[in-house]
């Protein structure tokens, strides 16, 4: 393979620029994991000391580990629903034509444009008409149609990545049009299902607009915000690497696993 | 600029328009061009004909100023090219997968270089109306490539690089990505074109039917060097060297090992005298032996010249215009191909059937084994 | 049969609609409903059918103010991001293997990071006695700490953080489209550095700008928490706004109000834009 010709090289300021945009998007994120370690009192960096204390502090604060909680449960249950839910929807518009396809398509990646306080707001009037009070089932409802056009998304494009005649060749043997869809197409689109389920989980534990509605400030992020608005100590930036360093670890176990399968 | 001779008739100007002079190029430490030298007149349509890796597309991409070569000069119409950047130099190119500009239609891909140029408005649309007609593609002018058929964009490309009227025009693997029929449509179509219009084009291509439809000379390029150069039928019919011979047409190899003094035998018996032209470096001892599968005759009774054995005829393929017979001689399996109609003049030959094969000496070419 | 046959879609549907009707259909049409109900002072829903509340949120200044913050917001951000986004999405676009392994991870680390984390980060950063302003009197460019965090410009980098990996990918989706014989085939027919950028990088990259522009501008609209930790309480925004008025002030029919123009104005923004689109790049939907 030729290698590229030179006059279409990126130069050297344009990797400068690259390097400072690293740097910027980085930047917050180490400094906030190297003051969780710091043995101080006060959100200072450098930090005048390693200590683990603050990680300690953390997970013996009650709130956090309530909204830990909240936050795993909603963003399983959420994940479940806006699954289904998509999955379903994209092989729909994927794998039909039928009238109104390009309004559903529309609705269905609606959430994404639409802020979330909207959302948050519509829901708070509507609960009551189901009789649901704001909490962890309506967390779940709430989150999982914020996560349906990313799991659309997802596996719209795994949808489009086989050949379907799998699929004909599968009715042809005999074979019904649902249980083809468990026993051949869902394998095979298995790596944007779950791709899909991972996006609607992250977008669910991340979230405040909506659970500032929804919920009564049971998430983990609700209760990390109020921290910082009462008193801002590395506790919060504690737990928050917690999670990154735990779910980091959670992928890297994972992945041979979802390499192997392959 | 041409000449006027005393009776007013136009004489072809036998200035060169592109020189190559001893143009070298490596990439890391791997030499892809090795001192190539090309003169080519105006007017003329040359094919670099080569396998992938012989430095064809290297050659093309320095013309067109997208690599720089090591060592060597470049000069269009007497003037160094080397230092001239791409957008400079006025040598467009019909690119492989044609290149084409996803988000205009075919007038404004069309347009795009005499834009460039900084043409006016109306100069720009007579030159695209008359791209459009000369291309055929009256009506397809305002849709996008997304559009378009393969054959349709191929056309677009084209006319987007005359439309500029270049110096010189540039063809790289032009025809690879259409299918056999249209592929030598286009070939024919584009061939009558260039003539008619006179371009200086250079094309690369790894396809020995697209050079010879479309060239007036080939260079058959190997490992960075031209190997031979000369029209189609000095390039077949007269092949340099091994390689040129083995890289066009079908071929059959045979090892055989030639005497001290100039006979070459070939078990299980062949024996013939190569005259000298065919030899090239080789001396005595064991020699590869290679000779077209047109070039090999089949005849039921042993020929006098040469001291011949048997052999047996295994397969026989009808293929429209041409007959292949796969002949049994020894260890090798031999590719005969000979006119369907001089089979019509023999009785035909079936599975199984002796035969002897025999050739004319001047045809074969010898390389050194290993 | 054949009522089977065009039923199928629609079973494929039926989960969706499930979870969409009632909890993002309905809630957005109960919004524009309860807008035009009243709010009595005791903190109750009265149904009516009145456009006093509108009638406020477009005249008031304080709402007006509201709306306009939030506006200019959204327009700054989106434009920083774009500028900035631009040369990295294309350095993207055009790396190969590991560093664009590298590069993409950079952008996608941010997502995944919780955005209070982001925000501690930011906090640590530009407080008084932050990073910066460390920085800035030891190199002695400032007697005294610029105040960032709780003023507008604090919260405006911290929303440029929060938004660039969602503009960069959708416009480096965009300019993958423009690969390198594109560029040849540009010089090869004339076009320098400049000419080539705005006749074919640009108008190639144009849809995914706009994809991004929407998201940033959809992220800024609803952001709570950036302008409720980084901002100042002199440039309020939408989001707290809107939350305000639903909880504290139990004005249901108002916040209905506000949050229905949000969505006209979302709306429009979408039709708009998509119709812009379709007009200068019509190549973007064949």
């Amino acid at each position: 393979m030729a290698p590229r010709s030179s006059h279409l090289s990126p130069g050297l300021p344009s990797r400068f620029f690259a390097a400072f945009i690293v740097l910027f998007l980085l930047g917050p994120i180490f400094i906030a994991g190297v003051v969780a370690f710091s043995s101080g009192n006060r959100l200072e960096f450098p930090i005048p000391g390693f200590s683990l204390r603050w990680f300690a502090t953390a997970l013996a604060k009650p709130q956090y580990i309530e909204g830990l909680t909240a936050s795993i449960i909603i963003g399983v249950g959420n994940a479940i629903f806006a699954t289904i839910a998509g999955t379903g929807a994209a092989l729909a518009l994927n794998h039909y034509r039928f009238r109104g396809r390009s309004l559903i398509q529309a609705l269905v990646m609606l959430p994404i444009a639409m802020p979330a306080i909207v959302l948050g707001l519509g829901l708070l009037f509507t609960l009551a008409m189901y009789d649901m009070q704001p909490g962890l089932l309506a967390g779940v409802f709430g989150h999982a149609v914020l996560g349906v056009p990313y799991v659309v998304a997802m596996v719209t494009a795994a949808l489009s990545n086989y050949d379907r005649s799998v699929e004909r060749a599968s009715m042809n043997l005999g074979v019904g049009p649902v249980m083809t869809f468990f026993k051949i197409t869902l394998p095979l689109i298995r790596g944007g299902v779950i791709a899909g389920a991972v996006s609607a989980f992250l977008i669910s534990f991340d979230n405040i607009s909506l659970s500032l509605f929804i919920t009564r400030g049971d998430t983990l992020p609700l209760r990390l915000m109020q921290q910082l608005l009462a008193y801002a100590d590395p506790s919060v930036a504690a737990i928050s690497t917690l999670l990154v360093l735990v779910s980091l670890g959670f992928m890297l176990l994972l992945l041979p696993l979802a390499l192997r399968k392959r | 600029m041409a000449a006027l001779d005393p009776s007013g008739a136009r004489v072809e100007d036998a200035a060169p328009e592109l020189v190559i002079d001893n143009i070298c190029k490596s990439f890391d430490g791997h030499v892809a061009v090795d001192r190539c030298d090309l003169v080519l007149k105006r007017g003329e349509i040359i094919a670099l004909l080569g396998a992938s890796g012989c430095g064809k597309s290297t050659l093309l991409n320095m013309i067109a100023g997208f690599e720089e070569p090591d060592y060597g000069t470049i000069s269009l119409r007497g003037k160094v090219i080397n230092a001239i950047p791409p957008h400079r130099r006025n040598v467009a190119m019909v690119f492989q997968a044609y290149a084409m500009f996803p988000h205009l239609t075919v007038r404004d891909n069309i347009a795009y270089g005499l834009h460039a140029r900084k043409l006016d408005k109306k100069e720009i649309s007579t030159r695209v109306d008359e791209m459009v007609a000369l291309l055929q593609l009256t009506g397809l002018d305002r849709r996008y490539p997304a559009q378009l058929s393969g054959g349709q964009r191929q056309r677009v490309a084209v006319a987007r690089a005359l439309a500029v009227r270049p110096d010189m025009l540039l063809l790289d693997e032009a025809f690879s990505a259409l299918d056999r029929n249209l592929r030598e449509d286009m070939q024919l179509e584009l061939s009558l074109l260039l003539r008619r219009l006179q371009v200086t084009t250079v094309l690369v291509t790894h396809d020995q039917r697209e050079a010879f439809a479309l060239a007036d000379r080939i260079a058959i390029m190997e490992g960075g060097r031209i190997a031979q150069i000369g029209t189609p039928e000095d390039v077949y019919r007269k092949p340099g060297s091994s390689s040129v011979l083995r890289f066009l047409g079908t071929t059959n190899r045979f090892n055989g090992i030639m005497s001290e003094g100039g006979e070459v035998s070939v078990a299980p018996g062949l024996l013939f005298t190569p005259p000298a032209a065919t030899i090239g470096a080789v001396g005595a001892g064991p020699v590869l032996v290679d000779i077209r599968a047109e070039d090999l005759i089949v005849t039921t009774e042993p020929t006098a010249l040469h001291r011949t054995a048997p052999a047996t005829v295994v397969l026989r393929t009808f293929l429209g215009s041409q007959e292949r017979i796969v002949l049994k001689f020894g260890e090798y399996q031999v590719v005969i191909d000979r006119p369907a109609q001089m089979a019509l003049n023999q009785a035909p030959l079936g599975v199984g059937h002796e035969v002897y094969l025999d050739f004319n000496p001047a045809s074969c070419r010898l390389s050194a084994v290993g | 049969m054949q009522l089977r046959n065009r039923m199928v879609p629609w079973l494929w549907l039926a989960p969706a609609g499930a979870l969409m009707i009632p909890f993002f259909i309905i809630p957005i049409l109960i919004t524009a409903r309860n807008s035009v109900y009243v709010d009595d002072p005791m903190g109750f829903l009265k149904p009516a059918f009145t456009l006093a509340n509108y009638a406020k949120v477009l005249t008031d200044s304080y709402y007006i103010g509201v709306f306009g913050n939030t506006l200019l917001a959204a327009f700054v951000v989106s434009l920083i991001t774009l500028v900035i986004s631009y040369p990295f999405a294309w350095l993207l676009a055009r790396s190969g293997g590991s560093s664009r392994g590298f590069l993409l991870w950079v952008v996608y680390l941010p997502i995944y990071v919780s955005v209070i984390m982001r925000v501690f980060g930011w906090m640590v950063i530009i407080a008084d006695s932050g990073i910066i302003n460390q920085m800035l009197m030891k190199i002695g460019l400032s007697e005294q700490p610029i105040r960032m965090i709780n003023e507008v410009s604090g919260m405006t980098l911290g929303m440029i953080h929060r938004y660039l990996p969602l503009m960069i990918l959708p416009l480096m989706t965009s300019l993958q489209k423009v690969d390198d014989s594109i560029l040849r085939a540009s010089a090869n027919l004339g076009g320098g550095q400049w000419f080539t950028w705005w006749r074919v990088v640009m108008p190639i990259s144009l849809p995914g700008a706009v994809a991004g522009t929407q998201l940033v501008f959809a992220g800024v609209l609803s952001d709570y928490v950036i302008p409720t930790l980084m901002g100042s309480t002199k440039f309020q925004l939408l989001a707290p706004a809107i939350y305000y008025e639903a909880t504290t002030n139990a004005a249901w029919a108002l916040s209905g109000a506000m949050a229905t123009i949000v969505i006209v104005a979302v709306a429009a923004f979408l039709i708009i834009a998509n119709l812009i689109l379709k007009r200068i790049a019509p190549w973007a939907s064949i």
